[in-house]
């Protein structure tokens, strides 16, 4: 039903190629020994499971700068989430950054808790007006900027893939 | 046409900048009021409400004449009209009213008293906070404003007031068709001590309904949750991520709670009742959310139904086949539209939801602060001049139903423009 990006913001580390020796049949070097002994293949880490987060939990909490937040907003830090949401209205088209938003409307939503930063590593944006799902590494923490809270949420995803 | 969307794109890419909390370079002479006034102007949005509140600090920290020179700025920087007023922005616009001035009220009065203020909600909210004895008759007189936000702004008001005697015209406001209006009403009802009231909020935190992808119960369980938390403290093992089927066991234990407060559930309105059951079958819905003539949710079903509003909607039957022929129409039309965003940012939308088959597309038209001719492409414009014509028009005791279609084409008009 929605727009779904599929957003695999984990596994790039996974992808690093095991230290297998995959040329077995290379000739065998002047000096075989290595100094440091090849480890044993290592067991890959299963990809962190993602957290669904509602955008309406986030951004209904009462919340003024400098204010702790509740325990429930605050342990989601670092962790690899998936949540759905709109882009803001404007968002630039071929950038790495937008706005998630609960809302496709601006509808007198203008705190720094209504909005979650999200930042593409791989690709850029493309405007789509409905709802999406993203997942990837959430942060949960005040950005200050000459005195003014500018982020609260920022969410770091992969890229957008229809 | 194609050449218009073009430049309009070029619009809404220019509208929104890239996140950083300025947009404009401050200067080496500025002082801390030129530099508030700039950022809660043309800052980052989530900036912009932080700036106008320090500037409300800044004057209640000043002695004479710093709060007068602060004044005078402001009424400055407000200009002589509604057209310059707004554009200071909705952060700047909520807090005038904080600043004791009878001159800064009366551009905020004359702001709200104008339909095509962009901001209304924001200038009531604003004169709410501080609101005035004298004032009390304006603030009753919006509690039947069009706009859903100035009514739940006006409750605010009659609550700084400590209005009781307006007591019936806020009960009044628990069949509203807004939810945000409704859950005010409530929570403020609650406040003078009308307990059963908070069955009202209770309700909301069964719902599960849906507006297509968009969950409209969840949104109002996380709010009608922190809103009864205020008066009920912890709500136990609630928890509004989840809806009323996992939730059932606290739910009970909450309804026993308020019972034995407020006493036995009373019969809740229509409109105010969470949604039995989930609506099958949306195949087209345009949401029409216009900050100068009010938001329309309509929906048309498969089983030609049309769905008016979110949570439990009115339910209007329509002739057999009336959906099937919009779905024919809306597949030519929509098929002629190459992109799917239309304009610049703004307090005007207009959302196509087109769901012929499992997925949904959705077409937006978005109106910024300056007039753009021909915003809404002409193909969706016919597409919308055929479900406008399936709305049942004139009066109707259901108000959500009464003059609809007077009502969503006026908004229409007022957002993509005139669909003749």
């Amino acid at each position: 039903m929605l727009n779904t990006f599929t957003v695999l913001a984990l596994t790039a580390g996974l992808l690093a190629a095991p230290q297998t020796n995959l040329f077995a049949d290379d000739p065998v070097p002047d000096d075989p020994i290595p100094e440091d002994p090849i480890p044993d293949d290592p067991i890959p880490e299963e990809p962190e499971e993602a957290v669904e987060v509602s955008i309406e939990k986030l951004t209904s909490i009462e919340y003024r700068p400098g204010q702790e937040l509740p325990d429930e907003i605050a342990e989601l830090d670092g962790k690899t989430v998936t949540i759905e949401g709109y882009m803001a209205i404007g968002t630039l088209e071929g950038v790495q950054k937008f706005e998630l938003v609960p809302e496709p409307c601006e509808c007198g939503r203008s705190k720094v808790q209504h909005f979650i930063d999200v930042t593409l590593t791989e690709g850029t944006t493309t405007f789509t007006p409905g709802r999406i799902e993203l997942e990837g590494k959430l942060s949960v923490s005040e950005v200050e900027e000459d005195g003014f809270v500018v982020s609260l949420y920022r969410l770091e995803i992969k890229s957008l893939d229809n | 046409l194609i050449a218009a969307g073009g430049l309009l794109a070029l619009a809404l890419l220019g509208a929104h900048a890239a996140p950083r909390p300025f947009q404009t370079a401050p200067t080496a002479q500025e002082s801390e009021l030129d530099k508030l006034l700039r950022v809660a102007k043309t800052g980052k949005a989530p900036v912009r409400p932080q700036a106008a509140r320090r500037i409300v600090r800044l004057w209640n920290g000043a002695g004479e004449p710093e709060r007068g020179s602060i004044i005078e700025r402001l009424l400055t920087e407000a200009g002589p009209t509604n057209a310059t007023l707004a554009k200071l922005g909705s952060a700047l616009v909520e807090v005038m009213g904080e600043f004791e001035d009878t001159r800064l009220r009366a551009r905020l009065w004359t702001a709200v008293d104008d339909p095509d203020f962009p901001w209304r909600p924001y200038a009531a909210r604003g004169l709410a906070a501080g609101a005035l004895d004298l004032e009390h008759g304006r603030f009753v007189a919006l509690l039947t404003d069009p706009i859903g936000p100035v009514r739940a702004a006006t409750i605010g008001a009659l609550e700084a007031l400590d209005a009781r005697a307006q007591a019936p015209a806020v009960r009044a406001l628990l069949a509203d068709e807004v939810g945000a209006v409704r859950r005010a009403a409530a929570d403020l009802l609650v406040r003078w001590g009308h307990d059963d009231a908070l069955w009202f909020l209770f309700e909301e935190l069964g719902r599960d309904d849906r507006f297509f992808d968009r969950p409209t119960g969840r949104e109002a369980r996380y709010k009608a949750e922190r809103q009864l938390k205020t008066h009920l403290g912890d709500l136990g093992e609630y928890d509004a991520g989840h809806g009323p089927v996992r939730n059932a066991g606290a739910l009970a234990a909450l309804a026993t709670a308020i019972e034995a407060r407020a006493g036995a559930r009373p019969e809740l309105p229509p409109v105010a009742r969470a949604s039995a059951q989930p609506i099958a079958g949306e195949a087209i819905g345009l949401e029409l959310r216009s900050c100068r003539r009010g938001e329309f949710f309509l929906r048309w079903t498969r089983d030609d139904r049309l769905l008016v509003g979110q949570g439990t909607p009115a339910i209007v039957e329509l002739a057999p086949g009336t959906t099937a022929r919009l779905l024919v129409v809306g597949a030519a039309q929509t098929a002629k539209v190459e992109r799917r965003s239309f304009g610049s940012p703004g307090c005007d939308i207009e959302l196509l939801h087109w769901r012929p088959a499992d997925n949904t597309t959705v077409w937006l038209v978005s109106k910024g602060p300056a007039a753009v001719s021909d915003l809404r492409p002409a193909a969706l414009g016919e597409f919308y001049r055929e479900l406008v014509s399936s709305l049942p028009r004139g009066a109707s005791a259901d108000p959500r139903l009464d003059h609809l279609r007077e009502r969503a084409l006026a908004a229409l008009a007022s957002i993509g423009g005139p669909l003749e």
